[in-house]
C-alpha cells in the first residue's frame, strides 16, 4: 500500500515537474528567431564563431542595446553576487569583469562549460543559448572601447584567446540535442497510459532524489552524476530491458571483475567487506559496503594479511522486496531513458 | 567515552611513544624536543579543554565557542614586545588562509586552502606532515579556502571542496576513512567549515545557501566514518514547519550549515546556526516562514533530533543567515544566574535565548545602520520588515555580505565581556524570478554594494554586555574586519585587519596597543597556545574570502593586498629575554 501510494505521488510530482520546464521552453520558443541565430552559429563549434556575426550577419530582431541590457539582467540574477562577479563587473570574490580584453568565443565557452578547479560553475543547464549570448553581450559591454574592438577586428584563431585552463585538449563537439524537444517527448509518454509503463521521471527520482539519503547515486553514477563504488550505469541504455532488470534484482547473477567484492582481514583481526577502489605501493582502498552510503578506508598493505575474493555483489540484493514492480519499471525506464512496458520484462 | 585506538594502529603508536620517551629524554633541554605525537584528546579532554590552556583543541578554543585563551604571559603590559617567531606557507594561494588552526600537546593541525591539511610543530613551524585531498576536475562550489578542521581520538577530520568527509590519522597524515556527503555535481553544495566531533560523533554542517538545495547537518561514527544520521534544516512532508514552505521549494531551499555549532554537556545539546533560504532574494515562490532556515536550531547530538528551534529571520529575503557561531555564556548579574546563548545575525542583530529552552530573552543591533526591520516583538519576532519587491531595487541596511561575516566573536570570562565585529555596509537588492532546478545557482537576483546613506562605509570592533547589548566600547577598523576575534587571559583582544596589520586591543578600552604589518589581509581566526612555558599567538594571513572582492570597492588602498596575497601562517611570541623565569604558564 505504502510503495503504491509512493509511486502514485512521485508520479504526480513527476508531471508536475514536467510541466514546467514544458511551460518554460514554450516561452523560450517564443524568442525564436534570436533562438534560432544563436543555435545555428553555437551549435557548430563549442567555441563558436565570432559573435560579430551574431550583431552583423544574423537576422536581428534584437537591437545590441536590447541584447545587453537582456544581458544585464541575466548577470544580475546569475554573476553579480558579491561573492562571485559583483556589480557591474566588479567588486566581487571573483575575478573583474570590467575593463578586460574577453572575445565573445572565449566568454562563451567559459559561461557554458565552466572552469573546472575554481568556484566558476557551468551554465550550460541553467541559461539557454540566448540568455547566454545576452549575457556575452552584456559583460562584453563592460570593457567598452578594448572589447569591441577586439571582438570585432579579430575574426578568430581559436586557442590564442582561451585562458590557459581551456587551451588544453579541445572539448568534444556535441551539437547539443535541443533539450526542448526531448522535454516534450518525455512529458507525451508520461501521460501516454502510466499503469503499464514506467515513467522515466520516476525512475529519476528513485535514483538522484535528494530527500533519500540512500539510493542508487550513492554508488552508481549516471550521465556524470552520482557516486563511484559501482559501476557507471550510462551505457545500460543500450540493453534490454529485461537484462537491467535482473540486475537490479540480481545483482549476484553478473559481476563485472573491477567491482567484485573483497573481503580484507587485517593484521588486528578485524575484517572489512566491499569494493576494491584503488591501490598504490603501500596502501590498498576498499569501499566497506557494510554501511551506506559506503565509506572508503585506506589500509597500510604491510597491516594486510589476507585478502579474498567474494562470489558476491556488493550491491544489495533486497531490491526486488524493496521496490515496488512499478518502481522497479520506472528505474528501468529511467535507465534506458525510456518508457519500458511490463510486457518488455516478462 | 571511546579512547580505543583503532587497533591496526597500536603497534605504530607504541613504538612511537618509545621514539618520542627516548628522543625527549636524550635531549639537555626539552625546548625544541620533537613533541609528543597525539594520540589524544580524548572527549573528556576536549569538552574540558578550559582545563588546559596550553591548547586550543576545537574550532571555537571550547564547546561553547568563547575563543578566549586562558594565556597571560602576553599581557597589555608588554604586547608591544611581541615578535614574528616563525611562519608557515601553505604554498596554495588561491582561497588564502581562512581557518581556526588547532593546537594538541605541542602540535599545530592547520587547514589550508584546497584541503590541504598540515602538522606542524608548534614550537618551531617544522612541518611534520602534509596531505592534500585530491579534488577532482570540476567547478568549486564556494570558496577555495576551508575554515578548518577538528582533531580528536588520535584522528584529524575535515570536509571537502567536494563534499566528503575525511579521517587522517593525526600522528602519520594517512587516510584512514573517506565518505561522501553528497554528490557535489548533484547538490552544488561542498563544505567549507570545520567538523565537530560530539562524543563518539563527528557532525559536519555544509554549504548550499545560494543552490538549489536542501539543507542538512550529518553525523558520522568518529570512528568507522558510518552515517549516523541526517537533520534536514528543511521539514519534509509530514514534519512539523513543512507548512512553513511551498511544495514546490522545502526540496531547494537551501538553509545550509555552513559553519561550526556548539555544544553544551550539562544540557547534552547540539547548537547550529542555520544560513538564509534559497533563493536569497527572490520570495515569491516560497510563502512562509520557511523553518528553520535563519534560525539557531537544538539538536539531540546522540540522536540528531530536533529539541527547540528559535527563529531570527522570518521569511528571508535579504540573505541574511543565522549561520554564524553560538556563544554559550553563562551570564550572572545581582545572584541571578542564566545560561544564555548569545548569536549574531547576519542582519546586524544579535539575539540572546535562553539556551535550555530556546526562549527569547534578548535582542540588539550590532551596527549602526540598519533598515530591515523596525524592531523586534515581546518574542523577538522582527516587526515592520522592509518588503524586497521583484524587479525593483530596494536600498537594505547591512547588505548581503552582512552586519560582520564569519569572522567570529569572542567572549572574556573573566570580564564577562563579548565582543563582536560590525560592518556599516548596505546594499540594492534586486530580486528576480528565475527558474528552479536541482544543484543550480539560487540567488533570485542580485545586489550592488553601497555605503550607508550619506556617510562613507566603515567598520568596528565592539565590547559588550552579553545580556543587555550594553556597548563598553567601540574600536573603528581599518576598512571592515574579515578575520575572527581572538581573547586572552592577558587582557587583549587579537584580530588582524584587510589592510595586513595583526593588532592587538585592550579588552578594557579598546585601545590599540599593538600592531605588526604582515603585508596581505586576512580573513582567518587567530588563536594562542604554549608549548614549554612559551605563549604563542597564531594569525593566519591571506584573504582569498568570497567576501574580499568588494573591499576595494570602499577602500582602494586595501586592492593589492586582497584578495590572494598570501597564506601564511605568522606566529609571534615574547622575545625570550622577557619570557625568562615567567614559565608559568601552560606546562
Amino acid at each position: 500500500m505504502e510503495s503504491r501510494s509512493r509511486s502514485a505521488k512521485g508520479a504526480a510530482r513527476a508531471i508536475a515537474v514536467l510541466f514546467l520546464p514544458f511551460v518554460l521552453c514554450l516561452s523560450s520558443f517564443g524568442l525564436s528567431p534570436d533562438r534560432f541565430a544563436i543555435a545555428s552559429v553555437v551549435g557548430a563549434d563549442p567555441r563558436v564563431r565570432p559573435y560579430v556575426e551574431l550583431q552583423t550577419s544574423a537576422a536581428q530582431p534584437q537591437s545590441s542595446e536590447i541584447q545587453v541590457e537582456a544581458g544585464k539582467r541575466v548577470y544580475l540574477g546569475s554573476c553579480s553576487m558579491t561573492y562571485c562577479h559583483g556589480a557591474g563587473g566588479m567588486g566581487g570574490g571573483g575575478p573583474k569583469l570590467r575593463d578586460r580584453e574577453f572575445t565573445a568565443e572565449y566568454l562563451t565557452h567559459l559561461i557554458t562549460e565552466g572552469i573546472p578547479g575554481t568556484s566558476m560553475p557551468a551554465f550550460k543547464d541553467s541559461l539557454s543559448r540566448p540568455q547566454v549570448a545576452q549575457l556575452v553581450a552584456y559583460v562584453l559591454s563592460l570593457s567598452p572601447k578594448k572589447g569591441a574592438a577586439k571582438a570585432k577586428s579579430d575574426p578568430q584563431p581559436q586557442d590564442q584567446t582561451l585562458g590557459p585552463h581551456l587551451s588544453g585538449e579541445a572539448p568534444k563537439t556535441e551539437p547539443a540535442p535541443s533539450p526542448a524537444s526531448e522535454r516534450v517527448k518525455s512529458d507525451v509518454a508520461v501521460n501516454d497510459s502510466f499503469d503499464i509503463h514506467g515513467d522515466v521521471e520516476a525512475g529519476r527520482a528513485l535514483f538522484f532524489d535528494s530527500a533519500e539519503i540512500q539510493n542508487c547515486r550513492v554508488c552508481h553514477t549516471l550521465q556524470n552524476r552520482g557516486g563511484r563504488v559501482g559501476p557507471d550505469l550510462t551505457g545500460l541504455a543500450g540493453k534490454p530491458p529485461r537484462e537491467i532488470l535482473r540486475s537490479i534484482v540480481a545483482p549476484h547473477a553478473a559481476i563485472e571483475e573491477r567491482y567484485a567484492t573483497i573481503t580484507i582481514t587485517t593484521r588486528a583481526g578485524e575484517k572489512f567487506t566491499g569494493v576494491k577502489r584503488d591501490e598504490n605501493e603501500t596502501t590498498i582502498r576498499l569501499y566497506d559496503t557494510s554501511t551506506l552510503p559506503p565509506v572508503s578506508r585506506a589500509f597500510l598493505k604491510s597491516d594486510v594479511v589476507k585478502t579474498e575474493r567474494l562470489n558476491t555483489s556488493a550491491m544489495p540484493a533486497d531490491y526486488a522486496s524493496k521496490y515496488s514492480l512499478k518502481q522497479l519499471l520506472d528505474l528501468v525506464s529511467f535507465l534506458k531513458s525510456a518508457n519500458v512496458s511490463l510486457k518488455d520484462l516478462f | 567515552m571511546w579512547r580505543r585506538i583503532a587497533a591496526e594502529h597500536r603497534f605504530r603508536l607504541r613504538l612511537y611513544t618509545f621514539i618520542s620517551f627516548v628522543l625527549i629524554a636524550s635531549a639537555a633541554s626539552a625546548a625544541s624536543a620533537l613533541p609528543a605525537y597525539a594520540q589524544e584528546p580524548s572527549w573528556e579532554r576536549l569538552i574540558n579543554s578550559d582545563r588546559e590552556p596550553q591548547n586550543w583543541m576545537s574550532y571555537g578554543g571550547n564547546y561553547a565557542a568563547h575563543r578566549f585563551s586562558a594565556l597571560d604571559q602576553i599581557n597589555r603590559e608588554n604586547v608591544r614586545q611581541l615578535t614574528p617567531v616563525w611562519m608557515f606557507h601553505t604554498g596554495e594561494l588561491q582561497g588564502g588562509l581562512n581557518s581556526t588552526p588547532i593546537v594538541v600537546d605541542g602540535v599545530m593541525y592547520l587547514m589550508g586552502p584546497m584541503n590541504r591539511v598540515f602538522a606542524i610543530n608548534a614550537a618551531t613551524g617544522e612541518k611534520l606532515w602534509s596531505y592534500v585531498y585530491k579534488l577532482p576536475q570540476m567547478s568549486i562550489p564556494y570558496q577555495r579556502g576551508s575554515r578548518g578542521l577538528a582533531v580528536a581520538y588520535g584522528r584529524v577530520y575535515f570536509g571537502t571542496l567536494d563534499n566528503h568527509v575525511v579521517a587522517l590519522d593525526a600522528k602519520t597524515g594517512s587516510e584512514i576513512w573517506d565518505v561522501e556527503v553528497e554528490d557535489v555535481r548533484q547538490c552544488g553544495c561542498n563544505i567549507t567549515s570545520a567538523p565537530l566531533v560530539v562524543k563518539d560523533k563527528v557532525i559536519v554542517g555544509g554549504t548550499g545557501g545560494e543552490h538549489a538545495h536542501r539543507g542538512y547537518l550529518n553525523a558520522y561514527d568518529a570512528k568507522t566514518g558510518k552515517h549516523v544520521w541526517r537533520f534536514y534544516t528543511i521539514p519534509g512532508p509530514g514534519e512539523p514547519g513543512y507548512e512553513t514552505w511551498s511544495e514546490k521549494m522545502w526540496k531547494y531551499g537551501g538553509a545550509p550549515t555552513w559553519l561550526v555549532g556548539s555544544y553544551d554537556p550539562e544540557l547534552n545539546l547540539l547548537y547550529w546556526g542555520v544560513g538564509n533560504p534559497s533563493s536569497d532574494f527572490y520570495d515569491e515562490f516560497r510563502p512562509g516562514d520557511n523553518l528553520y532556515s535563519d534560525s539557531i536550531i537544538a539538536l539531540d547530538p546522540d540522536t540528531g533530533k530536533l529539541k527547540w528551534y528559535y527563529q531570527e529571520v522570518p521569511h528571508d529575503m535579504y540573505d541574511f543567515d543565522s549561520a554564524y557561531e553560538c556563544a554559550l555564556i553563562d551570564y550572572e548579574k545581582d545572584g541571578r544566574k542564566q545560561k544564555l546563548l548569545v548569536h549574531a545575525n547576519k542582519g546586524g542583530m544579535t539575539w540572546t535565548l535562553d539556551r535550555a529552552t530556546g526562549k527569547y530573552v534578548n535582542a540588539w543591533p550590532h551596527v549602526d545602520n540598519l533598515t530591515w526591520l523596525k524592531g523586534v516583538d515581546k518574542n523577538g519576532r522582527p516587526v515592520g520588515m522592509q518588503p524586497v519587491p521583484p524587479d525593483k531595487e530596494t536600498f537594505v541596511c547591512p547588505s548581503a555580505a552582512g552586519g560582520r561575516n564569519y569572522g567570529h566573536s569572542a567572549y572574556n570570562p573573566r570580564i564577562g565581556w563579548w565582543y563582536n565585529i560590525g560592518w556599516e555596509i548596505c546594499n540594492v537588492i534586486r530580486p528576480q524570478k528565475l527558474e528552479v532546478k536541482e544543484g543550480q545557482p539560487l540567488f533570485g537576483g542580485g545586489m550592488e554594494m553601497k555605503p550607508p546613506k550619506d556617510k562613507p562605509a566603515y567598520g568596528h570592533i565592539n565590547a559588550f554586555d552579553p545580556l543587555t547589548g550594553e556597548r563598553k566600547w567601540r574600536y573603528n577598523t581599518t576598512g571592515i574586519n574579515v578575520a575572527s576575534l581572538l581573547a586572552t587571559g592577558g587582557g587583549l583582544i587579537f584580530s588582524g585587519d584587510v589592510m595586513g596589520a595583526a593588532f592587538a586591543l585592550d579588552a578594557r578600552t579598546g585601545q590599540k596597543l599593538w600592531s605588526f604589518n604582515t603585508g596581505a589581509g586576512m580573513s582567518g581566526s587567530p588563536i594562542s597556545y604554549s608549548v614549554n612555558g612559551q605563549q604563542y599567538v597564531a594569525i593566519p594571513t591571506g584573504m582569498g574570502s568570497l567576501l574580499s572582492g568588494f573591499v576595494p570597492l570602499f577602500w582602494p588602498e586595501s586592492a593589492h593586498k586582497i584578495p590572494e596575497a598570501a597564506s601564511t601562517l605568522v606566529v609571534f611570541a615574547l622575545p625570550e629575554t622577557s619570557v625568562k623565569g615567567a614559565a608559568s604558564n601552560g606546562k
